[in-house]
């Protein structure tokens, strides 16, 4: 027998020629898992978390771990708002815990025992043994500070004993939109007719002219609206008939002696594929004395638009040498050195720059490049590229939706980048002066250093009338985090205890500089020294730091019942130094019944446990570093200070929020291993929550930081693994998981009476806070076309108290969306999905190994904000903005009973914000296929290649929504097109262990 | 043995000493800073007091301050001049995406979740907040001349925030002086209310606190010996000013002409000269003419955004989103009454595009520039504002904003002597204003008060075109907004009634939701006004 901790344990046959082999194994590494400042067995473990492994991760093809979690483990949640690769996702762990968008509500990275607020997309995934999801207050209350959004622990690979492993690995792919588009009007006709009925409907409709005075007016008006008369007409024709249909004899494309302009395909033309190729390789090995990891990878992946990408050099080094028998030190330090090609106003909503909402949006009726009189391409003679048409007047023409932008010329004639190197680093030393007691000091280190280059070109767009633009930008970050921890171990017989005592500090500073300037001397030069006008520079720092004890007692008896206890004592700086400090612990038990006696006997019973726990965790993030303090900005010029500006309005009583968390549940592995799994309750109190209160504006200030109200999330969730088959040369698995959760509102500010309405969103105690409140869409008139909204009747402003309380409210129907805004909005169900998760299933076989992965959710709705605005009444504002195929719909006299409203460009309730544009958010996604075939051994044996696998993945392979186009995994309310779009990559891959 | 517990007692040493000097005592550097660091700084340099002082008139030119930097409108007090005058009907603009201010045209700003109502009231909220606080730091039985000085800035610009707020949340004083007007918020209340809300106080109340306001300005400036630094700050004539125009909307004639008459005597200045307007021009605070202003430099976050800044808006000339087609052009039917004599006729360009006041330069660029689809120029673009540094397309806009021009003066005190029982003084007064300064040609024709009344609106109309203040003089004399004829879309030619309750903006609903004293009946339900054919 040859055995190591977490390797297969192989009983060796005796064969010709002997040979070893050490496969990593999942099923027993389960076995010790990675906790809250330490490791524990799994069966010892009393909180709730979940793993995700190596063998998962490293399929995955994603720029940053956060993408990773969609769907693979219980209980959380991605939203992903921007696709820009590199990019992470927003993780939310059993729900979020506050009220106000301010507060973050990130759950806390620990990397190898270390807090980490770095920038997540530094750590490489193929360097990541584990991942665990700490998710209730035993597992997670020793963070009590930054703890009560979850926690997720990431260890990195480590070497294992035994002779040096190389491993190679190279994948090449493609990236390519997941999300398709909306359903829009995709010809120049069609969406010229649709405009012409736009404004011939004001004229017959709101200017009472005559059918022949409105379509003369249409049609006089019709390239005026858009800016662009991209149809050649015949002398004196109009360009659409009475008959509402494009002229016959109208040609598409328009010369006016100097240019030549036709539609282009925007979308087409911005969003596309680019390429996506890591390679790594590691060697890792060991002795009794040393271990050492070491791996450096490369990562360049394209995007799918031009010139955002993000290019990563990874390295690390990680070593533990047992120097003595009671002294054990080591590092592990890694660099990163990476590029981020980041063009920022992709993720800004109704930017003109945001390429993604020009190609959702854009009527088919705009010419992306400049062309000559003959209908030749202009380009540009100095960089060789076309010339785009901004629609800014530069052949004479102004586009009359988003002028003066052209984000395909932006991205290829700007340049926009993020440099970064950044270094983590941990250093520890660990004695052993007593049997049992163990004494470790750990600093953990984090700098980032990130320079931003931006350089606006001097010849097109923006920029142009200026002469360009350069930024250059230095922005420091630093963390130091100090960690004294004391173990001790004792068993007294069965009775066995581990106790665990320490303090931690983490300090963070965040450091700017920058400087801009306009007018550049030569292109493609972002320093500024190359810019002579307008030069600015500015400078700025912000600190934070946390201070904590920490205690922890483990016990146990005859590894059959568990019980332990773990306190904090944490500050924090953003509050006063009166309420800095608060206490966080946690209580927890778990029974293994498999160990009593009565089910010794039951064979298909391998593990079962029940376990609960109960504590509080705190939460100091407010937004804000100093939030105790009123803030003040500092401006002024030519030796004249102003330091009125009130920009926060702080509150010296603000403290910690609390979080109290139950969790109850039960492990399981039945039959012989086939089945395993957990199902757990939970439910998560959050109280004293921090809590941007909106104050009267007339005070002068909007809000005011406090700690008021709680909130619960409470539900259920599944985690389950079958393997029905299991042979040598067979092994099928099948996996899922599923969350059931709720949000209740369990107190508010009392001030309010128990509601609070704020926009469009209500707050009541009682009911989940993922309700909106809004006017109800009550369909089309159908005699007049115009769009209908319910509303109530309301007592005369001038009755008495008795009257109004006498009065009976009644719903009717109303044109005037105003009217309905005041006195028929009502609360919406709960918006929340009912279930969320995901499942797959993988199969090994005869060297093959196939998988896939989904995730889904059910039950909830969203807020379609891009359809909404698809579907506009074509006024001055929206004409040259795309419509949504669903506008053919529209009420017309001779279409009476339609849902969607007559199109009138004077009509200004058409599409108002309503339940209208309140769709289902269920989706089944695709999040990763893969394919692969390891050789078999005894082909490589001779080419001293331990295994060499070939393989194909592809990652978001596909979205099934309710509407084509939308993507219901941009957030909780609401989703719109206009961001960076989730992105598909499909690669092949080679693999090599030797 | 003895080797373990030394290295142990070592490292304990060691852990307790990183420990001890582990204290976590944070503060910012850079421009943003907190109430313990302020007040350091002031004991330890008391001059830094004065930049409380001039923190009242730079709320006026702040970036993003009252409702975030996604809106290109919310650059201070110029949006709400900006605002207001597209609402009426001498400033005509097009509604269209780059029109930040399209709403007014076409009256969808009346919703009490508009932009609009609510970039007014958090911009002259917060320039309270900052005058209250002043305020609060100052004895009002002071002797110093420095702090006196100061206080009447707290007062002076109080009462202008709430002479601002009173015209645009309730119908004019006069005949409606017992009907709800905004929150009444001073240093003396302002703890208080912050916990506990602020009733809407009556229109009476809130012009009762303006006079107060004004009064204990006037008499602190005229007892102080210290001059302001630069026309960004209150002085004498202005408080003077600013009386008028209240006593002038509260049609107290005869205070009114007696405070115009005081401001122009007390005011180092005179109105721009014929030739002095004969060029694009107002925007240095420099200008004899200009009596006070709001101070803009080139490093100033608006100026720095390149675009979200009043020029940006506003100018022909310069860069910015006026001149990519949300163009600010005049009346047809307001250009067409103005002479040709009078120099003004060359603030807008005509029906072919062209204006005298422009040089080779100016012209040939806008005539590039400003075309319509069929590239034909396009007319009455305004061409009364330049640009910074006289620089044709620039891209800094650094334009001064004028706040009080000499001017008003001079036809508030024909209007008030007028309407006080004087009609013909007020006739010469009008008569010889506009015959020295714009238009040599002019006589004034009127001879009852009334008439007075109307060629004197007619001449503000057209001089204080672009400046803030049509709306209010709307309100003010019950005139309806009649559109047509000026060259609106056909969609947005309205004919509103004086009174018409779509005219007063509605509190916005952020404010009903967190203050307590005000519940939403407060707003009633408006109904946008429907279009009437253009003639």
């Amino acid at each position: 027998m040859v055995s190591f901790i977490g390797m297969h344990t192989q009983e060796v046959k005796i064969q010709p020629t002997l040979s070893i082999v050490l496969s990593a194994d999942t099923e027993v590494l389960d076995e010790v898992m990675v906790v809250a400042y330490g490791t524990a067995k799994k069966s010892a473990f009393t909180g709730s978390a979940s793993v995700v492994k190596a063998d998962k991760l490293e399929k995955r093809q994603v720029s940053n771990l956060t993408n990773a979690l969609s769907g693979s483990v219980a209980g959380v949640q991605t939203v992903s708002y921007n696709g820009q690769p590199g990019e992470s996702a927003k993780v939310y762990i059993r729900g979020i815990g506050s009220m106000n968008s301010s507060v973050d509500t990130d759950p806390l990275y620990v990397v190898d025992g270390i807090p980490f607020e770095g920038d997540i997309s530094s750590i490489n995934t193929q360097d990541i043994e584990t991942m665990t999801v700490l998710k209730d207050a035993a597992a997670a209350a020793l963070y009590g500070a930054r703890g009560a959004n979850g926690v997720i622990l990431v260890t990195t690979k480590k070497g294992q004993n035994g002779d040096a492993r190389v491993t190679l690995d190279a994948r090449w792919g493609v990236n390519s939109r997941m999300v398709g588009k909306y359903d829009v009007i995709k010809d120049t006709d069609t969406y010229m007719e649709t405009l012409y009925q736009a404004i011939k409907n004001e004229g017959l409709q709101t200017l009472g002219y005559t059918a022949d005075a409105a379509h003369a007016y249409a049609n006089s008006n019709l390239f005026g609206a858009i800016g662009y008369p991209i149809y050649t007409l015949p002398q004196g024709e109009g360009l659409i008939g009475m008959d509402g249909k494009v002229n016959p004899n109208a040609v598409l494309g328009y010369n006016d002696g100097q240019y030549y302009y036709t539609p282009d395909n925007w979308d087409k033309e911005m969003i596309g594929s680019e390429m996506r190729q890591e390679y790594n390789m590691s060697v890792s090995g060991g002795s009794d004395r040393i271990n050492y990891y070491f791996s450096a990878g490369y990562l360049q992946d394209g995007g799918i638009i031009e010139n955002s990408g993000f290019d990563r050099i990874t390295t690390r080094l990680n070593v533990d040498y047992q120097a003595k028998k009671w002294l054990k030190f080591g590092a592990n330090m890694s660099y990163i050195n990476s590029k981020s090609r980041y063009p920022d106003e992709q993720t800004n909503g109704s930017s003109s720059g945001n390429a993604f909402n020009l190609a959702h949006m854009i009527a088919p009726v705009y010419p992306m490049y400049q062309r000559n009189a003959d209908g030749s391409m202009a380009y540009d003679s100095a960089s060789g590229l076309p010339i785009y048409d901004y629609g800014n007047g530069q052949t004479g023409r102004t586009r009359n939706w988003m002028s003066m932008s052209n984000p395909m010329g932006d991205l290829l004639y700007n340049t926009e980048e993020y440099l970064m190197d950044i270094f983590n680093g941990k250093w520890y030393a660990e004695l052993s002066p007593l049997e049992g007691l163990k004494l470790t000091a750990s600093y953990g280190f984090t700098v980032d250093n990130t320079r931003y280059h931006a350089i606006g070109n001097s010849k097109y767009g923006q920029s142009a009338s200026y002469g360009g633009y350069a930024y250059q930008y230095h922005y420091h970050t630093t963390g130091f985090n100090q960690q004294y921890l004391a173990t001790y171990r004792k068993s007294f017989g069965n009775h066995n205890f581990d106790v665990l005592a320490g303090y931690e500090s983490y300090d963070y500073r965040y450091e700017t500089s920058g400087a801009s300037g306009q007018n550049l001397y030569k292109e493609g030069d972002f320093t500024v020294n190359n810019t002579i006008d307008q030069k600015r520079g500015s400078g700025s720092r912000t600190e934070y730091s946390t201070r904590g004890i920490i205690g922890r007692i483990n016990y146990d008896y005859a590894e059959k019942y568990y019980g332990s206890f773990s306190y904090r004592r944490d500050a924090s700086s953003r509050f006063h130094p009166d309420n800095r400090w608060g206490n966080f612990w946690s209580a927890s038990a778990a029974w293994v019944i498999n160990k009593e006696q009565f089910l010794e006997d039951v064979a298909w019973i391998d593990i079962l446990k029940l376990k609960a726990s109960y504590g509080q965790q705190g939460n100091d993030r407010i937004g804000n570093n100093y939030a105790y303090l009123d803030q003040y900005s500092v401006t002024g010029a030519n030796g004249v200070f102003s330091d009125g500006t009130l920009v926060y309005k702080g509150n010296k009583d603000l403290t910690w929020e609390k979080s109290n968390a139950f969790n109850a549940g039960v492990d399981f592995t039945l039959f012989n291993s086939k089945l395993s799994g957990t199902i757990e309750y939970f439910s998560r109190k959050t109280s004293d929550m921090l809590y941007s209160k909106p104050v009267a504006n007339s005070n002068g200030y909007s809000s005011i930081p406090v700690n008021i109200g709680s909130m619960t999330n409470s539900g259920v969730e599944i985690e389950l693994s079958y393997t029905p088959i299991e042979t040598k040369n067979l092994k099928w698995t099948l996996f899922g998981n599923a969350t059931f959760s709720k949000n209740k509102i369990n107190e508010l500010d009392p001030a309010l009476e128990g509601e609070w309405i704020s926009g469009s969103t209500i707050y009541t105690e009682g009911e989940s806070m993922y309700r909106s409140y809004i006017v109800k869409y009550a369909g089309v008139d159908a005699a007049t076309g115009n769009a209908l909204y319910w509303t109530k009747t309301v007592p005369a402003a001038d009755a008495t108290d008795e009257e109004k309380a006498a009065f009976k409210s009644e719903w009717y129907t109303t044109s005037n969306y105003d009217l309905a805004y005041a006195n028929g909005r009502e609360a919406t169900e709960d918006l929340l999905p009912t279930v969320y998760g995901g499942f797959g299933t993988s199969l090994d076989f005869y060297g093959f190994d196939f998988s896939i992965q989904m995730a889904y959710q059910l039950g909830g709705k969203i807020f379609d904000y891009s359809y909404q605005a698809l579907m506009h009444n074509g006024d001055s504002y929206y004409a040259g903005q795309n419509w949504h195929t669903d506008i053919a719909k529209a009420w017309t006299p001779e279409n009476p009973n339609t849902d969607v409203p007559r199109i009138n460009r004077s009509d200004k309730y058409t599409y108002e914000f309503s339940d209208r544009w309140l769709t289902s958010s269920n989706f089944l996604s695709i999040n990763n296929i893969t394919l692969g075939y390891t050789l078999p051994k005894n082909w490589t044996r001779g080419l001293h290649i331990q295994s060499l696998r070939l393989y194909a993945a592809a990652d978001n392979v596909a979205l099934f929504s309710t509407r084509k186009g939308m993507d219901p995994r941009q957030g909780f309310r609401g989703t719109s097109g206009d961001t960076y779009s989730a992105m598909r990559t499909i690669s092949g891959g080679i693999k090599l262990t030797f | 043995m003895k080797n373990i517990k030394f290295k142990f007692i070592a490292s304990a040493l060691a852990s307790v000493l990183l420990v001890g000097c582990n204290d976590m005592d944070t503060e910012p550097m850079g421009s943003t800073i907190t109430s313990e660091q302020k007040s350091e700084t002031v004991a330890s340099n008391p001059e830094r007091i004065e930049a409380t002082v001039s923190a009242v008139p730079a709320m006026a030119n702040q970036f993003g301050n009252a409702i975030g930097t996604g809106y290109h409108n919310d650059f201070g007090y110029a949006a709400i001049m900006l605002w207001t005058d597209t609402r009426g009907m001498d400033f005509v603009s097009t509604s269209i995406g780059y029109n930040w201010f399209a709403s007014a045209v076409t009256y969808s700003d009346i919703s009490p979740t508009g932009v609009g109502t609510n970039l007014f009231w958090r911009t002259i909220y917060k320039q309270l907040y900052a005058a209250n606080s002043l305020a609060k730091i100052v004895d009002p039985a002071t002797e110093d001349n420095s702090l006196k000085f100061y206080l009447a800035q707290a007062l002076a610009t109080r009462a202008f925030d709430y002479f601002t707020l009173a015209q645009l949340y309730q119908h004019t004083y006069v005949g409606n002086e017992s009907k709800p007007c905004v929150p009444l918020i001073t240093d003396l209340n302002a703890d208080e209310v912050a916990s506990n809300g602020c009733p809407r106080a009556t229109v009476e109340e809130v012009y009762a606190q303006i006079m107060t306001d004004l009064n204990t300005a006037i008499t602190l400036l005229e007892s102080s010996t210290k001059e302001r630094d630069d026309k960004r700050y209150i002085n004498a004539a202005v408080a003077y000013g600013l009386r008028a125009r209240v006593n002038l909307v509260m049609n107290n004639w005869a205070d009114a002409a007696s405070d115009a008459q005081k401001a122009i005597s007390l005011h180092d200045g005179q109105p721009y000269s014929i030739a002095e307007v004969s060029v694009p021009t107002f925007g240095d605070i420099e200008a004899p003419s200009w009596m006070w202003g709001v101070l803009i430099a080139e490093t100033d976050d608006v100026v720095e955004t390149g675009i979200c800044n009043f020029p940006s808006h506003m100018g022909s000339l310069n860069y910015g989103y006026a001149s990519v087609g949300a163009w600010r052009t005049i009346s047809k039917s307001l250009y067409n009454s103005i002479p040709e004599t009078d120099v003004r006729k060359g603030w807008w360009l005509n029906e072919k595009g062209l204006s005298a006041n422009l040089n080779a330069e100016q012209q040939a660029y806008i005539s590039s520039a400003a075309l319509d689809d069929n590239k034909n120029p396009l007319p009455y673009i305004q061409v009364k504002y330049g640009c910074y540094n006289n620089e044709t397309y620039t891209s800094v806009n650094a334009n001064d904003i004028p706040l009080m021009r000499v001017e008003e003066m001079y036809l508030i005190l024909a209007e008030a002597q007028a309407m006080s029982g004087n009609a013909s003084a007020g006739a010469a007064t009008l008569q010889n204003f506009v015959s020295t300064y714009r238009d040599p040609a002019y006589v004034c024709l009127a001879s009852s008060p009334e008439g007075v009344q109307e060629a004197v609106w007619q001449q503000r109309r057209i001089e204080l075109w672009g400046e803030g203040f049509s709306y209010a003089d709307i309100m003010r004399l019950k005139k309806p907004i009649d559109r047509r004829g000026a060259g609106f879309e056909a969609a947005f030619v309205y004919n509103i009634p004086a009174g018409d309750p779509v005219l007063v903006y509605p509190i916005p609903n952020s404010e009903i939701e967190a203050n307590p004293m005000l519940s939403h009946d407060t707003n009633p339900t408006l109904t946008a006004p429907s279009p009437v054919a253009d003639n």
